[in-house]
């Protein structure tokens, strides 16, 4: 079952010296208890894509046009309140750093009281209790919930965060780099978590610039360039045979334990948002651009479930 | 908040001396003044050897053992007036205070927040409030609502309006882009709750700093205005106008008419603008120290 379509999304961000073309016809869907990964570098979108689903892009950015449906309605047609009902107990959000992202005045327990009261009439009493059960889950003693943020450690931390937005069973979880900040022992943790509530059968959509993290966990993956999917399928195939050259760049980029010494980079730097290249947005940098890829923008292609948007895998030019 | 300014100049270079020391020494010198004139007003009937409106002695005797503070042209016991009359400045200010503080809190976090159109167009009125000097704003204000108390207050509190509104206003602003406001967002929090439960209480240490500053300024403006007669009415014993009163005599050498109400104006106003700084100080408001 599908739980989270989206259709042809565009988010621009209107800034004095121009429209940043940030997500750009963006289609991908979520099925219900899977993990997509969306990988890109920093700046291809991927992060506006998370905010847009949730409706909270910040301003001057809006979202231009598509469809967000989420178990077949559209969140874009939601009155400010039924959106509002959605954020927290249908999709909700853990942020890049867990530093900032907690109240500093006040007390663990009393953030996941109000995230819970805001959606569901419970008394105070109850959803103390519900507050600790939550922080169990995430693997942090009941003691936590008379602690301030800065008591407890960044992963500690992230897995408060991650306890807020669990807090209400959401179908869908959007984690923004949720490990960034924090050590690789500490992110597999918090990965076990997070895979642990997947299991439960919450959907996560997680946002990383780590490709190795994606192609760790994922059900399916979504390469991100310049505000366009890429490629996106299963992350075996993806990650086994990748098919555009950008994702296929990107993988050698990222270091194994065997494989070849040395590691490729991809020359050159992304792509002004403001003025995107006509045709492919990767063409500029990809080694085996055709003369077709300068002049025309490729068309997404469906190929048993995966996905390819690149002239090379187009009939037309064979 | 021009005024203060000049003592700020003064003790900025001490602080660069001394380091923090200096504004610790400040915040415990401004709670004892302050302390000192809240006991005073509390326990004015007790402290005070006489009646401060009616006749106790002969007129203009200097400071004696008698009259502390010597006697003015009517032989009022001037530090009977000096103590009476700290509760007339502290309740007009203070209370003055606090009607700023609930107009210019919630309109500078509403106008931070909702930022666009309502934004700019309170920041412009607010603006033109502060364009003017504040003692003549409070003049005008106080000349047109008549003199007695709650006027004085109310033309005091108009003027301090914008101080607490481009604080809280500017605060707001750089709040509301911190993540954890974004994640209450995300929470499905509403604006309402965003503003008052999660930025309101992370202002608490600018409402503090801003309240005894402008306080302290507001005893300037107090004292001015009664100095003008646009305050209390006589016989009230007041800060103010005892400085006007006393002031004609001053070529007579009956210096004790104005130095006490003087030094009492100077005094309370340095001791809350101590706190401000010293408080200042404590929470690393303004970046630049």
């Amino acid at each position: 079952m599908t739980l989270l379509r989206v259709e042809n999304l565009k988010v621009h961000y209107y800034t004095l010296s121009g429209i940043v073309r940030a997500v750009d016809g963006v289609s991908l869907s979520i099925e219900k208890g899977e993990w997509l990964s969306v990988v890109g570098e920093s700046g291809c979108g991927k992060s506006t894509l998370a905010y847009a689903i949730l409706r909270l892009v910040p301003p001057p950015g809006r979202i231009v046009s598509g469809r967000i449906l989420l178990d077949g309605t559209d969140l874009l047609r939601l009155g400010g309140e039924e959106m509002r009902r959605v954020r927290g107990s249908r999709i909700s959000m853990v942020f890049q750093d867990p530093m900032t992202s907690l109240d500093p005045l006040r007390k663990i327990g009393d953030q996941i009281v109000e995230a819970i009261v805001e959606h569901e009439e419970l008394d105070v009493r109850e959803a103390r209790k519900r507050a600790e059960e939550l922080l169990a889950s995430v693997g942090l003693t009941s003691d936590m919930v008379n602690r301030y943020p800065h008591q407890l450690s960044g992963g500690q931390r992230q897995r408060v965060t991650i306890a807020i937005a669990m807090s209400l069973n959401p179908s869908l979880l959007i984690a923004d780099e949720p490990t960034t900040a924090l050590d690789v022992i500490v992110q597999d943790r918090i990965m076990d978590l997070i895979e642990g509530f997947k299991a439960e059968g919450t959907s996560i959509m997680l946002v990383t610039h780590d490709l190795a993290l994606a192609a760790e966990r994922s059900d399916k993956i979504a390469i991100m360039y310049a505000g366009k999917i890429v490629e996106y399928g299963p992350v075996d195939e993806v990650i086994d045979s990748p098919m555009h050259p950008y994702s296929k760049a990107l993988l050698e980029s990222t270091p194994r334990l065997r494989g070849p010494k040395r590691l490729r980079y991809i020359p050159g730097y992304p792509p002004d948002l403001r003025r995107p290249p006509p045709g492919c947005r990767f063409h500029p940098r990809c080694e085996k651009a055709l003369k077709i890829c300068s002049q025309k923008e490729p068309e997404p292609r469906y190929l048993n479930g995966r996905m390819v948007a690149c002239w090379l895998y187009s009939g037309e030019v064979g | 908040m021009v005024r203060l300014e000049i003592v700020k100049k003064i003790y900025e270079p001490l602080i660069g001396i001394f380091g923090v020391r200096v504004g610790r020494g400040m915040l415990i010198t401004g709670m004892l003044i302050v302390l000192a004139v809240v006991i005073m007003a509390v326990f004015a009937p007790l402290i005070a050897p006489y009646n401060p409106t009616i006749s106790a002695g002969k007129p203009f005797q200097p400071p004696t053992k008698e009259h502390l503070f010597g006697t003015n042209r009517l032989g009022q016991d001037m530090f009977s007036r000096i103590v009476y009359g700290s509760r007339i400045i502290l309740l007009v200010v203070i209370s003055a205070t606090l009607i700023s503080m609930s107009v210019g809190i919630p309109l500078g976090l509403i106008s931070g927040y909702v930022g666009g159109k309502l934004d700019r167009a309170f920041s412009m009125v607010m603006d033109s409030i502060y364009a003017f000097p504040s003692l003549v704003l409070a003049i005008a204000i106080a000349a047109m609502l008549g003199p007695n108390i709650t006027n004085t207050a109310l033309a005091i509190s108009i003027v301090y309006i914008p101080t607490y509104f481009r604080m809280i206003r500017g605060q707001t602003l750089s709040l509301k882009e911190q993540l954890f406001v974004e994640a209450a967002r995300a929470l499905g929090a509403r604006d309402r709750e965003i503003m008052f439960r999660y930025i309101l209480p992370n202002l608490a240490p600018t409402i503090v700093v801003v309240f005894s500053l402008s306080v302290a300024d507001a005893i300037l403006t107090e004292a001015g205005l009664s100095f003008l007669g646009l305050s209390v009415v006589p016989p009230t014993p007041d800060w103010g106008y005892d400085l006007r009163v006393g002031q004609p005599f001053l070529l007579n050498g009956y210096w004790w008419l104005v130095f006490f109400p003087g030094l009492m104006v100077m005094l309370l106003a340095m001791g809350f603008a101590f706190i401000g700084e010293g408080l200042g100080e404590r929470f690393a408001l303004g970046g630049e120290r």
